[in-house]
C-alpha cells in the first residue's frame, strides 16, 4: 500500500501542471458569450455547451497522452528501472501510475468545467446535455476516459515496443471487432433485440474491456518490468486470452440464443398463412424476440427475420417468401422457401430493395412477387429476379396495399387523402397490368369517413370497407369501388369486423351493446342471417371449418372477471351457434388484405391456447372436441 | 524452467544460509542473441564482488536479473535465499542500488526522490542523505535532469545508503564520471563498507578503484563467466614473466620453456619475451630460470587490471606461439 500511495503521490505531483491547462481552458467559454453578446438563459448555454466541448476535449486528450506514456514511455527509455530496483511491486506501480492518471483526467475535466458551473450557478445547463441523467452521464464519462486511458496505454506499448506482434495484435482485434459485428447482425436480423440488450451488452461489454485492458496492463508491467517486448507480449496474450473468451461466450450465447426451437417459445403468437399447417410464430424465447415459419403439420421450421408481418404466401399454398437484411441500412433481399418440398432450405433470391419494402404479396402460383417500396409498385420473376416491371403507384405519405387479381394483373388500393386536417380519405384503385406495364387508375370513391379497413374477397372482385369506428360499412366493387349496397350504417360507433366466407359472402362481426353477433349477407350485400351470441365481447372470426361453419371467440370486456375467451361454431347456414371450448384463439390475422383459406383445411383447426400462463398453440376440432398440443406447455 | 545448480565457491555453511545474491545456471536472451549463457556465481555475507566484463559482456544484463527486473531465460537469480523476480518487493527493502545510468525522474529533485524514497523504506535515515548530499555538494532542490553526471550518481549512492541496506549493487556507477567525482563516489563507498561491512556486488570498468575494495571478482567474456575467484587467490596465481632466449649448444630450439606455467598470454617483443601465466609456483620459476637458453628472467605480480586484459581482452598484437623465437 505505501508502494502504491508513493507512487500515486509522485504521479500526481510529477504532472500537476496539466491541471494548470485545465484551468486555463476553462476560462475560455465564460469569453463566449460577451463575444457573442448573448445573455440570460441563451449566454448561460453557449456557456455551458462551450465548457462541456472543452472539458471533454481537454480530458481526453490528457487520457490519450497519459495513457500512452505511462509505463511505456518509462519502459523504453529504461527509467522504470528506478522503481523496479525499489521494493515496489508491479502491482502497485500499474495501480499508482494509472490511478494517478485518471486523477489529473478527472480534476482537469472538473477543473475546466468549474468556471462555468459557477457563473452558472446551476449544472442545469450542462446536465439538460445529458439524457440519462448526471450520475449515470458521470458515470459513463467517467468509463469512457478510463477506456481512452487504458487503450492509449495498451497501444502505446504495442507501438512503442516495435514487436512483430503488433501485427497480430491488429488481426487479432479486426478479428474479435468482425466477430462481434457479425454476431450482433445476425441477432438484430434473426432476433428483436430490446433496447435493454444494448444497454446490457454496453454494461457488460464496456466493464468486461475495462477490465482486460486493466488486467492487461498489470500483467504487462508486473511481467515485462524493463523488458519492453516482454511487456508487450504480456500485455497481447492477456488481452487475447480475454477477449477471445469473451468473444466465444457472445457467440456461444449468440448461437444458442439464435438456435432456440419454436418448441422454446413463450408467449407466442401465430397466423397462419395457407391452406396447410403453416403459419408465422412470434413469441420470447431465451431473452429474445424471435419469428419463426413452421409446419404444423410436420414440426419443420426456418427463423426468419423481423420482418415476418411481411411474410408472404403464394394463393396455392406451395411458397412463402420474405425480406432479410444484414443489417438496418439494408439491401433487403428477398428469401423464399417452399413449403410443400420437405426437404427445401430458404433460397436467397437476386431480388433486393435498397429500402425496406413495405409491402411484398406473391402471385397465386407463387412464380412473381410484387413490392411496394417507397411508392413504387415492382413486380418480379422469382425464379430468375428478372424484373417484370415497376411503376410509381403512390406517394409515400398515403398508404397504398397491393394484391394480385389475376396472374397478369396487380391491383392497389391508395388511400388518397380527403378533407384537409381530417382523418377522412379517397379509395383510389388502381391496377397495374403485367404485360403492357401500364397503370390504369379504374375507380375512386367518394370521401369517406377515415380512418378506413378494408377487406377483399377471395377472387379480389368485391371489397368491403368499413369507414370511422363502424359508423358505415360498406360493399363495393373491387375494381371501381362503386358502392354495391350499404351493410351497416349507425349513428354511433359499433365494434365491427367485416370480412367474407369463402363463398364469397360477406360478414359482419359485431360487439353492440347486447351481446356479439354476426351479420350475414348475400354475395350482393342483401342481409340474409343475424346471428346473437349469448355473451357480450369483442368477436375475432376464424376460418370456416365446412363451407359456412366457422368459429369465432369472443373475449370479454374489460371487468367482466373472465380473461379467456370462449369459443363458438357458427353455422352462418342454419343460423346456429354453440360454445365450443375455453380459453382458444384462432390463429388469423385480421389484418390481413385478404384471405383466401379454403374451408376445412388444418389452418382453420389451428388455435392459440391462452387458459394457460404460457400460451400454446394447439390443434382443435370444433366438432368433435379433441384437441392436441402441437407447441407449448400441454392443459 | 531447468534447475539450476549450486555455485561452487561456496562453504556448506553459506550454501545453506540465505546468501544475499546468488545467480544458478542463468542464461538471458533477446531473440536469437545470448547476452550470457548458464552463469552461476554467489556473494558469500560480507564479500565484495566484482563482476567485470568488457562492455556488451552481459554484466547489466545479469545485474537486471539478480535486482528481479529482468527474467532469465533459464536459470534462477535470487536474494537471500528467495527467488529474485518472484520475491523482487520483499528482498529489495534490503537492497541498495546504483544502476548503470542515472534512471531517477528528471522532474524529480534529489529532496523528492528522498522523499519518495522514505515511504518505501522502514530504516530510512532522512540525515544520511542530507549529510551526504552536502558532502557531495548536491543542491537538493535542482531537479534530476539537471545535475552533472557524477551528481547523479552521488544522489543515486546517497539513495542507495541511506537506509543502511545488507547489500549493495552498483552496475558500473562511474561510468563517464571525471576523476575528481569517481574518486568521490568510491571514497563515500569505501566509507560505508568500513563502517558495516556491507555486502556488494560491482560491475564496473574502473578496476583500478575497485582494486583494493574487491574481496572476489568475476569475469563475463562473450556471456560466460570465465573466472570466478577470490581476489587474493587470483592474484597470487597470476605473474608476468619476461626473459629472453638465446641459442645455445644444446638447445637448438625454442617454444617449450614455458610448458611449466599456464600461459595465458605470451607476445614476442624486440627485447625478448613478455608472458603471463596463471599458475604461479616460485619453485617453477627457479627451474624455468635455469633453463638452458633462459636469460634475465624476472617475474612481477600483476594488477587486477592486467589481469583482466590477460583473461578477457583480445591480444593488442598477434600472440606468437609458447616460446616464439625471439
Amino acid at each position: 500500500m505505501s508502494g502504491f500511495l508513493a507512487v500515486t503521490r509522485r504521479e500526481l505531483s510529477e504532472k500537476r501542471f496539466v491541471l494548470f491547462a485545465a484551468a486555463a481552458a476553462g476560462l475560455f467559454p465564460l469569453a463566449i458569450p460577451i463575444v457573442a453578446r448573448l445573455r440570460g438563459a441563451g449566454a448561460g448555454e453557449s456557456r455551458g455547451f462551450a465548457a462541456v466541448i472543452l472539458a471533454a476535449t481537454v480530458a481526453g486528450g490528457l487520457a490519450i497522452a497519459l495513457g500512452s506514456s505511462v509505463l511505456s514511455g518509462e519502459i523504453a527509455t529504461r527509467r522504470i528501472g528506478f522503481f523496479f530496483s525499489r521494493p515496489v511491486s508491479a502491482g502497485a506501480l500499474w495501480a499508482g501510475k494509472l490511478s494517478a492518471a485518471m486523477l489529473l483526467v478527472i480534476a482537469a475535466l472538473a477543473i475546466a468545467l468549474a468556471p462555468s458551473m459557477i457563473v452558472n450557478r446551476s449544472l442545469s445547463p450542462l446536465g439538460d446535455l445529458f439524457p440519462t441523467g448526471p450520475a449515470a452521464s458521470c458515470a459513463i464519462g467517467l468509463g469512457f476516459f478510463l477506456l481512452v486511458l487504458l487503450l492509449s496505454n495498451a497501444a502505446g506499448i504495442a507501438i512503442r515496443s516495435r514487436s512483430p506482434l503488433l501485427a497480430a495484435d491488429v488481426l487479432v482485434l479486426a478479428l474479435v471487432a468482425l466477430a462481434f459485428w457479425s454476431m450482433g447482425m445476425r441477432l438484430q436480423r434473426f432476433a428483436v433485440v430490446p433496447g435493454t440488450i444494448y444497454w446490457l451488452l454496453v454494461v457488460v461489454l464496456a466493464p468486461l474491456l475495462l477490465a482486460a485492458l486493466l488486467i492487461a496492463a498489470h500483467r504487462a508491467t508486473a511481467k515485462g518490468r524493463t523488458d519492453l517486448r516482454e511487456a508487450h507480449r504480456a500485455l497481447s496474450t492477456s488481452l487475447w486470452l480475454i477477449l477471445g473468451v469473451s468473444t466465444v461466450a457472445c457467440a456461444a450465447w449468440s448461437a444458442w440464443v439464435l438456435a432456440a426451437p419454436p418448441a422454446s417459445v413463450k408467449d407466442l403468437y401465430a397466423r397462419s398463412l395457407g391452406t396447410q399447417g403453416w403459419v408465422v410464430l412470434s413469441g420470447r424465447t431465451r431473452g429474445l424476440e424471435a419469428n419463426y415459419l413452421y409446419d404444423s403439420m410436420t414440426g419443420r421450421f426456418e427463423r426468419i427475420s423481423n420482418e415476418s408481418w411481411r411474410t408472404a404466401i403464394s394463393g396455392d399454398g406451395r411458397t412463402a417468401a420474405w425480406v432479410e437484411a444484414p443489417s438496418q441500412v439494408g439491401p433487403w433481399t428477398v428469401k423464399t422457401l417452399r413449403l410443400d418440398a420437405a426437404n427445401a432450405r430458404p433460397v436467397e433470391t437476386r431480388i433486393d430493395f435498397s429500402r425496406q419494402p413495405s409491402s411484398l404479396v406473391l402471385s397465386p402460383q407463387g412464380d412473381q412477387i410484387a413490392a411496394l417500396e417507397n411508392g413504387i409498385l415492382s413486380v418480379t420473376e422469382l425464379s430468375t429476379g428478372r424484373s417484370r416491371g415497376s411503376a410509381r403507384v403512390s406517394d409515400r405519405r398515403y398508404p397504398a396495399t397491393p394484391f394480385f387479381a389475376a396472374p397478369d394483373v396487380v391491383r392497389v388500393l391508395r388511400q388518397n387523402p380527403g378533407r384537409q386536417g381530417t382523418p377522412d380519405v379517397q379509395l383510389e384503385i388502381l391496377e397495374f397490368r403485367i404485360s403492357t406495364r401500364k397503370v390504369t387508375v379504374t375507380g375512386t370513391s367518394e370521401t369517406l369517413r377515415g380512418p378506413v379497413f378494408v377487406q377483399v374477397g377471395a377472387a379480389g372482385e368485391r371489397i368491403v370497407v368499413r369507414e370511422k369506428a363502424g359508423l358505415r360499412i360498406t360493399l363495393r366493387d373491387g375494381r371501381t369501388a362503386a358502392r354495391l349496397a350499404t351493410l351497416r350504417e349507425s349513428p354511433s360507433p359499433v365494434a365491427s369486423w367485416p370480412f367474407f366466407l369463402s363463398d364469397g359472402r360477406p360478414v359482419l362481426a359485431l360487439n353492440s351493446a347486447g351481446s356479439g353477433a354476426l351479420e350475414i349477407f348475400s354475395t350482393g350485400g342483401a342481409s340474409e342471417r343475424r346471428i346473437v351470441l349469448p355473451e357480450r365481447g369483442a368477436l375475432r372470426p376464424g376460418r370456416e371449418i365446412a363451407a359456412g361453419v366457422l368459429t369465432v371467440s369472443l373475449f370479454s370486456p374489460l371487468g367482466s372477471g373472465r380473461t379467456a375467451p370462449a369459443l363458438y361454431l357458427v353455422d352462418t347456414n342454419a343460423g346456429t351457434s354453440r360454445r365450443v371450448a375455453n380459453g382458444l384463439m384462432p390463429v388469423v390475422d385480421p389484418w390481413t388484405l385478404q384471405t383466401s383459406i379454403l374451408p376445412g383445411t388444418e389452418a382453420s383447426r389451428l388455435f392459440l391456447s391462452t387458459e394457460d400462463a404460457r400460451i400454446s398453440l394447439v390443434r382443435f376440432d370444433p366438432t368433435t372436441g379433441r384437441r392436441t398440443t402441437v407447441l407449448g406447455p400441454q392443459p | 524452467m531447468s534447475i539450476a545448480t549450486a555455485p561452487s565457491n561456496l562453504s556448506p555453511a553459506a550454501r545453506t544460509s540465505a546468501v544475499p545474491i546468488e545467480a544458478r545456471a542463468i542464461t538471458v536472451r533477446y531473440g536469437r542473441a545470448i547476452a550470457c549463457q548458464d552463469v552461476s556465481f554467489a556473494v558469500a555475507p560480507g564479500e565484495v564482488y566484482a563482476l567485470l566484463g568488457r562492455n556488451g559482456a552481459g554484466k547489466s544484463s545479469l545485474v537486471r536479473c539478480l535486482l528481479g527486473q529482468q527474467r532469465p531465460a533459464s536459470g534462477e537469480a535470487r536474494l537471500f535465499g528467495g527467488n529474485s523476480w518472484t520475491t523482487r518487493t520483499r528482498a529489495l527493502a534490503r537492497v541498495g542500488v546504483v544502476p548503470e545510468e542515472p534512471d531517477a525522474p528528471p522532474a524529480m529533485t534529489a529532496f523528492e526522490i528522498a522523499q519518495f524514497c522514505r515511504r518505501l523504506y522502514p530504516r530510512w535515515d532522512s540525515g544520511s542523505v542530507e549529510r551526504r548530499l552536502d558532502r557531495f555538494g548536491v543542491p537538493p532542490h535542482v531537479p534530476f535532469g539537471r545535475l552533472s553526471k557524477g551528481q547523479k550518481g552521488q544522489v543515486l549512492l546517497a539513495m542507495a545508503l541511506a537506509f543502511s541496506p545488507e547489500l549493495l549493487v552498483l552496475d558500473d556507477p562511474t561510468l563517464g564520471l571525471d576523476v575528481v567525482a569517481r574518486r568521490a563516489f568510491w571514497d563515500e563507498f569505501l566509507g560505508d563498507l568500513a563502517d558495516r561491512g556491507t555486502t556488494a556486488l560491482i560491475t564496473t570498468h574502473d578496476l583500478a578503484a575497485i582494486e583494493g575494495i574487491a574481496t572476489r571478482v568475476g569475469v563475463l567474456k562473450t556471456g560466460q563467466l570465465i573466472l570466478d575467484e577470490d581476489v587474493d587467490i587470483l592474484k597470487a596465481r597470476f605473474r608476468r614473466i619476461r626473459y629472453a632466449n638465446r641459442m645455445t649448444e644444446t638447445r637448438k630450439d625454442f617454444g617449450n620453456e614455458l610448458d611449466a606455467f599456464d600461459a595465458t598470454r605470451v607476445q614476442v617483443r624486440g627485447w625478448g619475451i613478455d608472458a603471463v601465466v596463471s599458475n604461479w609456483d616460485d619453485a617453477a620459476f627457479e627451474r624455468f630460470r635455469q633453463m638452458d637458453g633462459v636469460e634475465g628472467a624476472e617475474a612481477s605480480a600483476l594488477s587486477l587490471e592486467e589481469i583482466f586484459v590477460a583473461v578477457a581482452g583480445e591480444p593488442l598484437q598477434p600472440t606468437a606461439q609458447k616460446g616464439g623465437a625471439a
